[in-house]
């Protein structure tokens, strides 16, 4: 299993290095985005959105669905921490409890207090 | 080391000031997303810096802190204040997240106006309760570790 993830990884690795060539060139005016939609957000977006600031205008308008998964990630993430380190708590406190009783108890009530 | 505050008089005297003008400061970023640079992520980092600094400075007693729970359920009420602003002109004659079916009074940019402001309510809602949120359960750990 292990062999199998190395190969392709390598092979993937290897794809990358050969075609990275074939990306346009970092600032290249007649590269694609820079060609056609760029050029239209900037030309119309206040007359689009009413809104001055263009950045605002592509986040919350021309790219809304975008920024509701990019909030909806934001707080899926937030929960995994918070999840995550929850778990690892109880973990502690459950090994604890099997030791001691009257330790598991305390453990609670200080949880609730707070 | 969080558990207690550790604000001496320079803390607590910086605190009086830096506290009312960062969250000042993040509600003007907010509402004026849509006009100058800034936004909804932007003032959620702001306003929860305001958060944690006086939960840091003052403790737990403070009268700005935000417990774990409701942070986790106000993060969520960010995310759903912006998906029902995306879905409410579904029903009104509109696409997917077009402000200007919103049904609200105005119509053509002073809806844009208004849909952006909802929308960015929601990211600062969801920003701002996430940092909270993980601050709290780091904070609460640490309490756990100290009382065993």
């Amino acid at each position: 299993m292990k062999k199998i993830t190395v190969i392709i990884v390598a092979v993937v690795l290897g794809l990358f290095c050969t075609t990275i060539g074939c990306l346009p060139v970092i600032g290249d005016p007649d590269s694609a985005p820079n060609s056609h939609v760029t050029p239209h957000y900037i030309e119309h977006s206040y007359e689009d959105t009413g809104s001055p600031n263009i950045v605002t205008a592509t986040l919350a308008d021309y790219r809304g669905f975008d920024t509701l998964e990019e909030t909806t990630v934001m707080f899926l993430a937030g929960m995994t921490a918070v999840l995550i380190l929850r778990a690892g708590k109880k973990d502690v406190k459950e090994r604890d409890g099997e030791s001691n009783f009257d330790l598991k108890s305390d453990d609670e009530e200080v949880e609730e207090n707070a | 080391m969080l558990k207690k505050p550790f604000g001496g008089i320079i803390l607590n005297t910086a605190f009086r000031l830096i506290v009312p003008f960062t969250i000042v400061y993040g509600v003007y970023v907010l509402t004026h997303g849509e006009f100058s640079p800034g936004g909804g992520f932007q003032a959620g980092a702001l306003l929860a810096m305001g958060v944690v600094l006086s939960r840091l400075i003052q403790g737990e007693d403070t009268k700005f802190n935000i417990s774990g729970t409701t942070a986790v359920m106000l993060a969520g009420l960010g995310a759903f204040i912006y998906a029902v602003t995306g879905i409410l002109p579904l029903f009104f004659g509109g696409n997917f997240l077009e402000y200007s079916c919103l049904p609200f009074p105005g119509h053509g940019h002073e809806l844009h106006a208004t849909g952006i402001l909802l929308i960015e309510i929601g990211v600062t809602l969801t920003v701002m309760m996430t940092i909270i949120d993980i601050m709290d359960i780091l904070i609460k750990n640490e309490r756990e570790e100290e009382n065993e």
